[in-house]
């Protein structure tokens, strides 16, 4: 593989298609039994069971500020590595793994469906469906209100 | 040192010799003409009797005696090695084990004592054994060190005196070495110690008799080196001899000449000596001396129970608790002063963690011990000839970890003999070893350590796998049919899955594989397979180094479970709402005459009041500092011992919960930290 590209996974969270760097995501399993957490912001869902390892759990609906949804057989848990552990991720759906160039990412706008600019990595175009590139560092060690657009406080 | 020392001394010192039996019996039933091991069975039989003997464990000592007198008829070559022997000597050790560790399950030992001494056709061995412990004792002129040329240098290049001292243990001493040892290292304060009569390694084999003979370099008096040996009990006689330099050891061992025939050794040694440089040898001297006392320094090892360790480790992990609150304090308040401070606090107590943990290390060859011999009585049970392979057994891996992992180890190893290894014959016809191949290894992989069990034996059939697995409900035909090959075989995990069809005595003994999963699980760790029909199958174990363990009580509040540290515990009783009483809008209890304030956990912990009334509520009552509080919940689980995990907290107010555990079920339970919970 060249330099210039990067695999990257990419999942929907309602209507908008993200994605993330491949080599951040350790591996994705279905949806388990979430353990909720006393006093747990919306930041944290709570902690799963991974082989016997406790992983936190974010739900990034929650995150997003979104209406919560029953999970589906579609609903996946992103196990991705943040500050050297394991953090799983919760989407609605993973769809497919994409070759991205670099030079087809483009610069992430001020604010992207409603995501500040902190949060974003980038924006690539595949086909008709633009798809929005996280910065997960900052998305996982933030604290404040993400919103979506449309979506009311 | 008092009988309950010498209690604890026995167990342990006998679990050694009858691993001795057991290992060495083994390695004879293969190599039948091997007199060392018949040597070493000897050995640990007669230390056995002896210390039994002297314990007052008549049963014990004399099922020993039998077997030692077999031993001696094999070492004699009166009788040979086969099947037989190997069979009853095993059942004799196998009786022991039993002796020493539940005496009342001990079926019908006379008839095996009697049986043992059939075999017997004269009975003249105890004479004989008298006889050549006659032999070995005798006065240090007549000691012969074998001296080699290094030993030689030592004594010759260092500054001191030899002396040749001769212990006499009384004969009733119960542990030989271990008096030896107290002598060895009362004398290596004061000098070198060279050699020992018999030498010692095997003196701390416990293979001496009653006395033996050291020979020691030292610059201080015969005088002060008898004082500093005087105080160690269970000495009838210490003799002590000078020997001017050289010169006299070379006299000496002439005079020994005179009296034995195969001195010639230490002649010659001594003639090289005179007439080599001894410049060029500087290096290989300096070199010798330190493995000597390194030597020395391996068997410096003292048993201290687990018990003592897990109670050191509890209050480090304690200390390490304490410290990160008030670290916490240091920067809620912007201390600057204390933060400085606490920096070096906290690598010292990290330090001290990681030095108790390693405290707590054991090699993993004490559960693989215990597989030769239970491959070999399998393999002749189900008519199947294996080669058990052991690789990696000085990996070393916590003490509980140890502990757990023996039964699921046993279990997939019998499963590899049972299910996985063909007959021999169908074997042959697949053009396969007769023997089948069971390789047994550990190894560290980063945190971990891997433990893996290997067979070349027929590997398991995916299609059977599904077959079994829609048949017994663990999952539906379209969920199989968009698994892959390895996750089928993973199927057989699942709980409810055994995939032979007899049960039979080798495995499916009512546990599963699914049983060895949650095992493995609990500890931490992962169990996953690969497999290939017609090759042989391997079951790989993820194992964590260490463990933090506590004792807790599990509760359950609203639909979830939580564990309560035990050492915070007073007591639970069950509160009748009559008897709560408001006070300054506190809900509290009368108990012993104090006042106990209550806390809900379920308004602590988030979850909504149910609001149903119940005739007695559940409650724990906890000490914080000086004051107690009671928690109520909805209904109390029971103690256990659970492994706390940290909580990954990205939300950054979990103050509430000091971990999570996972329980044997798979779910977890959030470990509550008392102390937040009563004050906040």
């Amino acid at each position: 593989m060249a330099a210039d590209t990067e695999q990257v996974i990419v999942f929907d969270i309602g209507s908008e298609k993200f994605g993330i760097k491949i080599t951040r995501v350790h591996e994705i399993v279905r949806m388990k039994e979430i353990t909720e957490l006393p006093n747990s912001s919306k930041y944290m869902e709570g902690i799963i069971n991974l082989r016997g390892d406790i992983v936190s759990v974010i739900d990034l609906r929650k995150r997003f500020n979104l209406e919560q949804i029953e999970s589906t057989n579609d609903t996946r848990i992103i196990v991705v590595e943040f500050e050297g552990q394991d953090v799983g991720v919760v989407v609605d759906n993973v769809s497919e793994v994409l070759h991205i160039q670099n030079s087809d990412v483009d610069l992430p706008p001020k604010s992207m469906a409603g995501i500040k600019e902190d949060y974003l990595k980038g924006i690539v175009k595949v086909d008709e469906d633009i798809i929005i590139l996280l910065n997960l560092d900052n998305l996982l060690s933030s604290k404040e209100n993400i919103q979506l657009e449309n979506e009311n406080k | 040192m008092d009988m309950n020392d010498f209690q604890e001394l026995y167990a342990s010192e006998s679990r050694e010799h009858l691993d001795i039996l057991n290992d060495s019996l083994l390695t004879l039933e293969n190599d039948p003409e091997n007199m060392e091991m018949i040597n070493e069975c000897f050995r640990a039989a007669h230390t056995l009797k002896g210390m039994a003997g002297t314990m007052g464990f008549e049963r014990v000592s004399r099922l020993a005696h039998a077997m030692e007198n077999i031993l001696d008829l094999l070492r004699d070559g009166q009788i040979g090695v086969n099947t037989e022997v190997i069979n009853l000597l095993f059942k004799a050790v196998d009786n022991l084990e039993l002796l020493s560790s539940n005496p009342d399950e001990v079926e019908d030992l006379e008839g095996l004592i009697s049986e043992l001494k059939s075999f017997l056709e004269t009975d003249n061995t105890e004479t004989d054994n008298q006889k050549q412990e006659n032999s070995t004792s005798s006065s240090s002129a007549e000691i012969d060190f074998d001296l080699s040329d290094d030993e030689l240098r030592i004594i010759s290049d260092n500054s001191g005196d030899p002396m040749i001292i001769r212990i006499q243990l009384e004969d009733d001493c119960v542990f030989k070495s271990l008096r030896a040892d107290m002598v060895f290292e009362a004398l290596e304060e004061y000098g070198e110690l060279i050699k020992a009569h018999p030498a010692i390694d095997k003196i701390r084999k416990e293979e001496l008799d009653e006395t033996f003979h050291i020979l020691f370099l030292t610059i201080e008096s015969k005088e002060i080196i008898a004082e500093s040996l005087d105080n160690i009990s269970e000495i009838e006689e210490i003799e002590i001899t000078m020997i001017d330099q050289l010169e006299q050891l070379k006299d000496g061992s002439q005079q020994e000449d005179n009296k034995e025939d195969n001195q010639d050794g230490i002649k010659e040694d001594i003639k090289d000596l005179e007439d080599k440089e001894i410049e060029e040898n500087q290096v290989k001297k300096s070199t010798n001396v330190k493995s000597l006392s390194k030597r020395l320094k391996a068997n410096n090892t003292i048993r201290v129970d687990v018990e003592r360790l897990d109670s050191l480790m509890n209050l480090v992990a304690e200390l390490v608790i304490k410290r990160t609150q008030v670290e916490s304090v240091g920067e809620s308040y912007n201390l600057d002063e204390l933060n400085k401070k606490l920096k070096p606090l906290s690598k010292v107590t990290t330090e001290l963690q990681n030095s108790v943990m390693e405290m707590r290390m054991v090699p993993i060859s004490l559960v693989f011990n215990r597989f030769p011999r239970l491959v070999r009585d399998l393999a002749q049970d189900l008519d199947k000839e294996i080669n058990l392979v052991i690789e990696g057994e000085e990996t070393e891996l916590d003490r509980t970890i140890i502990d757990e992992i023996g039964d699921p180890l046993v279990h997939m190893v019998r499963n590899a003999i049972g299910h996985g290894i063909e007959d021999p014959e169908e074997r042959e016809r697949l053009g396969k070893d007769r023997e089948g191949l069971i390789k047994l290894s550990a190894f560290h992989e980063g945190n971990n350590v891997v433990v893996q069990i290997q067979d070349d034996g027929q590997g398991i059939n995916p299609e059977l796998i599904k077959k079994k697995a829609i048949e017994k409900g663990v999952a539906t035909l379209s969920e199989i049919e968009a698994m892959s090959e390895s996750e089928i075989i993973m199927l057989i995990l699942a709980a409810g899955f055994s995939t032979n069809e007899e049960v039979n005595d080798v495995s499916g003994r009512g546990v599963g594989m699914d049983v060895v999963k949650t095992k493995i699980e609990s500890l931490s760790g992962s169990v996953d397979i690969e497999s290939e029909v017609g090759k042989g199958s391997t079951f790989t174990m993820k194992l964590p180094l260490t463990l933090s363990i506590i004792q807790g009580f599990l509760i359950k509040v609203a639909d979830q479970k939580y564990v309560i540290p035990l050492e915070s515990i007073q007591e639970i009783v069950d509160v009748n709402p009559d008897d709560i009483k408001t006070i300054r809008q506190e809900k509290v209890i009368h108990r012993r005459g104090s006042v106990v304030p209550l806390i809900s956990l379920h308004d602590k912990l988030n979850k909504e009041e149910t609001g149903e009334l119940k005739r007695e509520i559940p409650t724990v009552i906890v000490e914080v500092g000086n004051d107690y509080y009671g928690l109520m919940a909805d209904s109390i689980i029971g103690q256990q011992e659970v492994v706390i995990k940290r909580i990954n907290d990205l939300s950054g107010n979990l103050e509430k919960i000091a971990g999570g555990a996972i329980l044997g079920d798979g779910s977890i339970a959030l470990i509550i930290n008392v102390e937040e919970i009563t004050t906040s």
